[in-house]
């Protein structure tokens, strides 16, 4: 199958939590699908349907470290400005140190089933950034590829559904945000993903009676073979 | 009160607010949230307005919701607003659902506005009623500058409880997320017994303070109590296949001074090797005897250990395997730790040769490193061949040359002088090239996996028979000592 293929790297990325707000803020490893989301998004300019979008990612980073980062707590105020009173006073906020956890380094490879947009990544409408705004990223590829069907694939670096856990006996289950519904006031989807760092063979899955069958692999031959095996593009879908 | 407006939700994924869920579970005697009825949900709320507004449970909150009714000082002079908060909070879910939805279970938020003086906008929940989130009004973080997160009346509940489901350690809530449901119910369960047990010492006792559920540190604690709800599983339900466990350490603190959050993942590979290990019954003892040499050395007598760092190491893996092998399964004694009371400064694998096991290591070869079948059955033979090698020669040169090699040249001469004595004499070469790559030069994608993690695996075979067959007792005067742990590649 054609699919368009994006690699971007960048300094630093931090994909935080959203339900840890106050005081510290620790990073996925991985960028969230609804983080991926916004990020195709600003490449076309526009929010689009996901109906239909499938995407697959592998994301490395050099080191993990925390930082200090100032964050203004903002609160609605009432009042006129200080030093011009002739104008209102909407917002306040004092600056509160936070432990943010940020990602050095990131290298992000994107899959999308869409590669009709290869023009639009060659062009991206926003600035690229993936995760905070401050964290630039730049494409170093934006090509499409020629996606092969596979027996065996090897997985690594790679966000993968939550029921390859029972398969892989690797990486570590979190839950994630999936999708920001913007039709909704950004009501948000959560979802069970496997987070993958290490790279393992999907011919020494573990397999016991009674088990479900995984979708047919695909491999990015474009890519330099891992033991033999070329790395695999697990599909995903943010609906 | 029994029947519900609403269903029960199941688990969420949601750490803080599955920990909570569980919590009310293990309370109301039940084993799936989504048995829950009015009447559970009931006893848990007049636990919280009868505990939560006398200490030691009130001083305790503090920890995860500062400034709520429950705590807040200015309440200290008006009793009934705090009784008042307790009701709002812990009754939500029987009152009018509102028009927002709960984004975590997906049930309508509840129309309560969350405090007594019912000023705040209806449904929203802030810092103090669940840990972490920012406090009233601050607008960051939130779609279109709306401040807090709407709540279902049960999801509010359940983070009322989650205090009671978390072990209360040095100041801090610990609280064990797994998406085994019956993990999550056993660990809330037992630290919801400890609590509610600490509760009553500490009023019998005239406390204002909640004692700590254990002495340790949180990862060792979150360990110990892992073992103790594997031993309640079922070998049948070990062998059914499925998931290994997944486990994750929350260690947080929401207090007013400030706000921390330790995230403490253990991977599927380690849930999965120690699963495995504690239902063996060969592999279990071999474990325990490891555990037991873990603990945090004591300066004196009767002093409590505060970590096991066998315990506080699988949190390193799969990252650290060579250096977890090394120092627990080849009992090298560590190099790099500043602190005195460290136990691994004092491994010895001379001393403790008793406690080398091939059959421990090779599980977690295959279960936390993922070592290919081969990999592992090239390691064996030639740990097996080279301890033939010795025991026919009794040739200590080769044996600590093996055990002492400082670079892969020396390692590759003593097997080649090893290996040529045997062709020498008529018989086969102790490795063949195909081994001595798979051995040495292949890696699991662990990083820092070098020719040095092919040697102390051989050493780990090789060690255990010489100690079966009498040949390092007999030699012990004569042998070298073990050099520290190797951190520099």
């Amino acid at each position: 199958m054609r699919a368009l293929k994006i690699v971007a790297e960048g300094l630093t990325a931090s994909f935080r939590y959203p339900h840890f707000m106050m005081g510290v803020q620790p990073t996925f490893e991985m960028p969230p699908p609804a983080t991926l989301y916004g990020h195709v998004a600003s490449a076309l300019g526009e929010w689009f349907d996901p109906q239909g979008v499938r995407f697959a990612v592998r994301f490395e980073f050099r080191r993990k470290q925390a930082d200090v980062e100032t964050t203004y707590l903002l609160t609605p105020a009432n009042g006129k400005m200080p030093g011009d009173k002739s104008l209102p006073k909407a917002l306040e906020g004092n600056p509160n140190p936070f432990q943010r956890e940020i990602l050095y380094f990131p290298r992000l490879t994107l899959y999308l089933n869409r590669p009709e947009w290869l023009e639009a990544f060659r062009h991206p409408r926003y600035a690229v950034c993936l995760g905070r705004s401050q964290d630039l990223f730049t494409y170093r590829r934006v090509e499409v590829v020629e996606l092969q069907p596979a027996e065996q694939v090897v997985l690594e670096h790679t966000l993968l559904p939550y029921e390859y856990a029972a398969y892989t006996a690797a990486g570590q289950a979190v839950l994630m945000p999936r999708w920001l519904d913007y039709h909704r006031r950004r009501y948000p989807a959560f979802e069970r993903y496997i987070v993958l760092h290490r790279r393992v063979r999907t011919r020494e899955f573990t397999r016991y009676t009674g088990q479900p069958a995984l979708e047919p692999w695909w491999a990015d031959p474009a890519e330099p073979p891992l033991d033999g095996e070329y790395p695999g593009v697990v599909w995903l879908s943010w609906v | 009160m029994s029947e519900l407006p609403f269903s029960p939700p199941d688990y969420t994924g949601h750490p803080l607010l599955d920990v909570g869920l569980a919590t009310l579970t293990a309370f109301a005697g039940k084993t799936r949230p989504t048995q829950l009825t009015g009447e559970d949900l009931e006893n848990a709320a007049r636990y919280i307005r009868e505990n939560y507004i006398v200490d030691p449970l009130k001083s305790f909150l503090n920890v995860a919701f500062p400034n709520s009714g429950f705590t807040n000082p200015a309440f200290e002079k008006q009793p009934e607003k705090r009784r008042r908060y307790a009701e709002i909070v812990s009754g939500a879910f029987a009152a009018p659902a509102g028009e927002e939805r709960d984004p975590l279970t997906g049930l309508p938020a509840t129309a309560l506005a969350l405090n007594p003086d019912g000023n705040m906008p209806p449904g929203r929940t802030y810092r103090q009623h669940v840990p972490l989130l920012t406090g009233v009004d601050v607008i960051n973080f939130h779609p279109y500058g709306e401040a807090g997160i709407p709540l279902s009346g049960i999801s509010l509940l359940a983070f009322q409880m989650l205090p009671m489901g978390c072990a209360k350690v040095s100041g801090k809530l610990l609280a064990v997320h797994s998406d085994d449901p019956n993990l999550l119910l056993a660990f809330a369960k037992t630290f919801l017994t400890a609590n509610l047990q600490g509760v009553t010492a500490a009023r019998a006792g005239g406390e204002k303070k909640l004692p700590d559920t254990s002495p340790h540190r949180a990862r060792t604690v979150l360990i110990e109590h892992l073992f103790e709800a594997e031993k309640a599983r079922g070998r049948q339900q070990e062998e059914n296949g499925g998931l290994p466990p997944t486990l994750t350490g929350y260690y947080f603190t929401n207090s007013g001074q400030g706000a921390e959050l330790d995230i403490y993942p253990l991977p599927l590979e380690v849930g999965g090797f120690l699963r495995a290990v504690l239902h063996n019954d060969l592999l279990k003892p071999e474990w325990e005897a490891l555990a037991a040499r873990g603990w945090q050395l004591t300066r004196k007598e009767g002093e409590t250990p505060r970590y096991n760092r066998l315990f506080e190491d699988l949190f390193t893996l799969p990252e650290g395997a060579p250096r977890f092998i090394r120092l627990y399964f080849l009992r090298k004694p560590s190099r790099q730790t500043a602190d005195k009371q460290d136990p691994t400064l004092t491994y010895d694998t001379r001393r403790e040769v008793d406690l080398i096991s091939w059959r421990l290591t090779e599980l977690f070869l295959r279960k936390v490193m993922l070592m290919e079948d081969s990999r592992v059955q090239s390691i064996r033979e030639l740990g097996d061949a080279l301890a033939q090698y010795i025991l026919d020669r009794n040739d200590r040169g080769v044996f600590n040359n093996f055990w002492m090699a400082r670079n892969y040249g020396e390692l590759r001469a003593v097997l080649l002088r090893a290996s040529a004595a045997e062709v020498r004499a008529g018989r086969k070469p102790l490795i063949t090239l195909d081994q001595f790559l798979a051995i040495f030069e292949q890696s699991e994608g662990v990083p820092n996996a070098d020719w040095r993690l092919g040697r102390d695996l051989v050493l780990i075979r090789l060690l255990e028979q010489l100690y079966q067959k009498g040949w390092l007792q007999a030699h012990a005067g004569e042998l070298p000592e073990t050099a520290p742990e190797e951190e520099t590649l």
